[in-house]
């Protein structure tokens, strides 16, 4: 059995913790061992049976470490998970058994598929992509390599989302647009054109916003 | 704002693009692209670039892409 660290122990380090419990492979093919974090004392207060086991920048992993990544936020995500696949860190792929996953999918290695996502046909998925939760993808849509999208978010048909690219909850875009590398789409949007790479939209219709 | 500034905004909204270029005698209703999301998407366009919000009323009365672009740089002018 392989050990299994969770890293990040912020907010959605909590919410993975919970979702792993509800695998299959729990404790048959890999058993959680903790959460890694700069920050010793992230669960102070909380009611986990996890602790942070070590940091980031201490943490050697061995053959048999498995790591999901749990962060969210883009300042970080990237930087801290190349750290570790650098030092031979392998990622579970997680997919909740409650999203639906259709034909002809391609999930990157690392990506983290929350509770109730659905993913139609013919999508490909970068490596550490964050679908969270109740997000819908459509047909044929592309999702960069480290792009994270948080809850509820809708990309429809054909859509094109590039790497590093964060979108803020409850955004939707329609179909056929492109979203560039590193753009933030923000909580709401609703994006009705092409957005560059880079580039920060808001509202609906969706704008660039400084 | 220039003629060429209006037709690049329609070219970048419109989903299809005509076989004849745009130029200053297309009449946008006409086109065949031209839906609620192609006027959404220019409305806001020109909205954004130019601080100028366009109504129903004034697509109405307006007919060519030089109307409109006319129509555009004497409210900017006005402003």
């Amino acid at each position: 059995m392989r050990d299994l660290y969770i890293v990040g122990a912020g907010g959605f380090g909590r919410e993975v913790y919970a979702w792993l419990q509800d695998l299959p492979e729990c404790d048959v093919d890999w058993r959680l061992r903790g959460f890694l974090d700069d920050n010793p004392g992230a669960l102070n207060g909380f009611n986990y049976q996890s602790q942070v086991v070590a940091s980031v920048s201490d943490f050697q992993p061995k053959s048999n470490d498995l790591l999901v990544c749990a962060i969210a936020a883009r300042a970080h995500k990237r930087s801290i998970c190349e750290q570790l696949k650098e030092r031979g860190g392998q990622f579970l792929t997680l997919v909740h058994p409650t999203a639906i996953v259709g034909p002809n999918v391609t999930l990157g290695e690392g990506a983290v598929i929350c509770p109730r996502v659905s993913i139609t046909c013919d999508v490909e998925i970068g490596a550490m992509v964050m679908l969270n939760l109740h997000c819908t993808v459509g047909h044929d849509v592309r999702i960069g390599a480290w792009s994270t999208i948080s809850a509820q978010c809708d990309l429809t048909g054909f859509v094109q989302v590039g790497e590093d690219v964060f979108f803020g909850s409850g955004a939707r875009v329609i179909p056929g647009k492109r979203v560039g590398d590193r753009a933030v789409v923000g909580a709401g949007s609703v994006v009705i054109r092409h957005v560059r790479a880079g580039q920060k939209v808001f509202g609906n219709p969706a704008r660039e916003f400084a | 704002m220039k003629i060429d500034q209006l037709i690049g905004i329609f070219t970048e909204s419109l989903e299809e693009l005509p076989e004849t270029p745009l130029d200053g005698a297309t009449r946008y209703k006409d086109l065949k692209a031209w839906d609620s999301l192609a006027v959404l998407t220019v409305v806001d366009e020109i909205d954004m670039e130019y601080g100028v919000l366009l109504r129903k009323a004034d697509f109405q009365k307006l007919a060519t892409l030089q109307d409109l672009y006319e129509f555009v740089n004497a409210r900017v002018e006005n402003a």
